[in-house]
């Protein structure tokens, strides 16, 4: 009789200590922040390879850093920007890879979504110290080279070029989400499988979360300091992307004046739309439609969101009006009673 | 079952229960809920600051290698960026920060400022700007 009771309790007490140590256990993680393509970009990778996985993740991101960054003097995106009405330049296959599916937006979406706005985004200054509202006139000097049709690309040598001199391309609307997908890549392929990607605020999830829920990310409120959200999404396995009007902006004489341009005026692009935020599988597609998106105003944009198969968006209105694609009720809601939710169109 | 059987059974009963409500205790309780202001500049952190003890209001000046600056004003659970001479000015413009995961970030000056804490009450992973 002693000796059962006394197994049992050894029993309970073992396995106690046994079960709440096993229920804790954690995969360890990795997070690693780094300055690169211009902002922020924070890694949280789980798994027992994670360091070694992540560091080579930073290394591809350094080495697209300066191979498409416009204010690098020796990227590639550089040396297309001077050989401007010159000669083809040789380029990777990675900044190849993205000139070609920015094309492939800017036909889709009529020229709202244009790499070649590189003029236009210098002549503003947006987001350095020289910003200033240009004059008419100005504005359509830069206009007139602003056109996607002027990318010539030579498939078998790998080659740019641009057609006029003076003309100029700028990848920030695409290159963070092809660079995130690279960094999934990267990840998957040194086995990991719980990775949190975030490149200045454009975020990959691989697989859930470490205890297998779904990762909750907020959706930046567009009237707010950046980190406030107005809503949530639940994903796993996605990327969730935003483009607004808060994202870098100067003021003039009361008015916001913001980075995303309207290539068909030459100005900031103004129809109503002050944020919208892209869930989809590859981060590419985005990153290239959020700005697509912005430009093309609530009507054009959803209807093409709605064309593309598992792409998802929410678009924020002036008037805190919330709209989104059909697909994304279920896992999308809105935690800052300000917004008012017009359902799926 | 014999005095001493109850008693052994007793002890260790107590024993696992101490052991659990302990765990249970520490994990959801005893954590500090102090806001520590955590400001780094290019990937070091220079300063940890506990908001919460804090009882004064202090102003420091955040100087980069090449002679720029951050101002920033200190003060009981809320930290914010008072003046910058970064092009964009985005520090100066995000205003007071006061939860645990908010963040400044100046990226001219590569300069974040982050409050850590207890994020139990914070029902996202991450904010998609």
């Amino acid at each position: 009789m002693k000796k059962k009771f006394t197994l049992l309790f050894t029993i309970i007490f073992v396995s106690s200590i046994l079960f709440s140590s096993c229920a804790k256990k954690e995969e360890p993680s990795v997070t690693k922040e780094n300055y690169l393509l211009g902002t922020i970009v924070q890694l949280t990778v789980y798994g027992k390879n994670a360091e070694a996985a992540s560091n080579k993740a930073m290394d591809v991101i350094s080495d697209l850093d300066d191979k498409m960054s416009p204010s690098k003097d020796t990227s590639e995106v550089s040396k297309i920007n001077k050989n401007a009405g010159k000669a083809f330049v040789k380029v990777s296959d990675d900044t190849f890879t993205v000139i070609k599916k920015a094309l492939e937006y800017s036909s889709l979406s009529n020229g709202a979504f244009d790499i070649t706005v590189g003029p236009l985004v210098n002549l503003w200054g947006i987001g350095t110290d020289k910003a200033r509202v240009p004059s008419p006139q100005e504005i359509k000097d830069k206009l007139s080279l602003v056109n996607y049709k002027d990318v010539i690309l030579d498939e078998n040598n790998r080659s740019v070029k641009l057609r006029k001199p003076n003309e100029a391309i700028d990848l920030g609307g695409i290159a963070k989400g092809y660079t995130a997908d690279r960094v999934k890549e990267v990840l998957v392929n040194e086995g990991i499988r719980t990775a949190f990607i975030n490149l200045g605020g454009n975020i990959v999830t691989l697989g859930n979360k470490p205890d297998g829920s779904l990762w909750n990310i907020g959706v930046q409120d567009p009237l707010q300091t950046r980190g406030e959200y107005f809503g949530i999404v639940k994903v796993s396995h996605k990327s969730i992307v935003s483009s607004g009007n808060y994202e870098r902006y100067f003021m003039k004489n009361g008015k916001r004046y913001h980075h995303i341009l309207d290539t068909k005026t030459g100005y900031p692009s103004d129809n109503g739309i002050i944020a919208t935020t892209i869930i989809s599988d590859k981060s590419i597609d985005g990153d290239a439609l959020s700005t697509t998106a912005f430009v093309l105003g609530l009507d054009k944009g959803m209807k093409l969101i709605e064309s593309l198969k598992g792409v998802e968006a929410i678009f924020i209105t002036k008037d805190k009006k919330v709209y989104t694609t059909s697909g994304l009720k279920d896992n999308f809601k809105i935690t800052n009673q300000e917004y008012i939710y017009e359902k799926g169109r | 079952m014999k005095k001493g059987d109850k008693v052994i059974l007793i002890v260790i009963l107590v024993v696992i229960i101490l052991g659990f409500s302990g765990t249970f205790i520490y994990k959801n309780y005893m954590k500090s809920s102090d806001k520590i202001a955590v400001i780094k500049q290019d990937g070091n952190v220079l300063k940890r600051i506990n908001l919460t003890k804090l009882t004064s209001s202090t102003e420091m000046t955040i100087k980069t290698k090449d002679g720029h600056f951050n101002k920033i004003v200190i003060e009981k659970d809320k930290i914010r960026i008072l003046d910058a001479d970064c092009p964009d000015k985005v520090c100066v413009k995000t205003g007071t920060i006061s939860q645990p995961g908010d963040s400044i970030v100046c990226l001219p000056h590569k300069l974040i400022i982050t409050i850590e804490g207890d994020k139990t009450h914070s029902e996202v992973d991450a904010t998609a700007y």
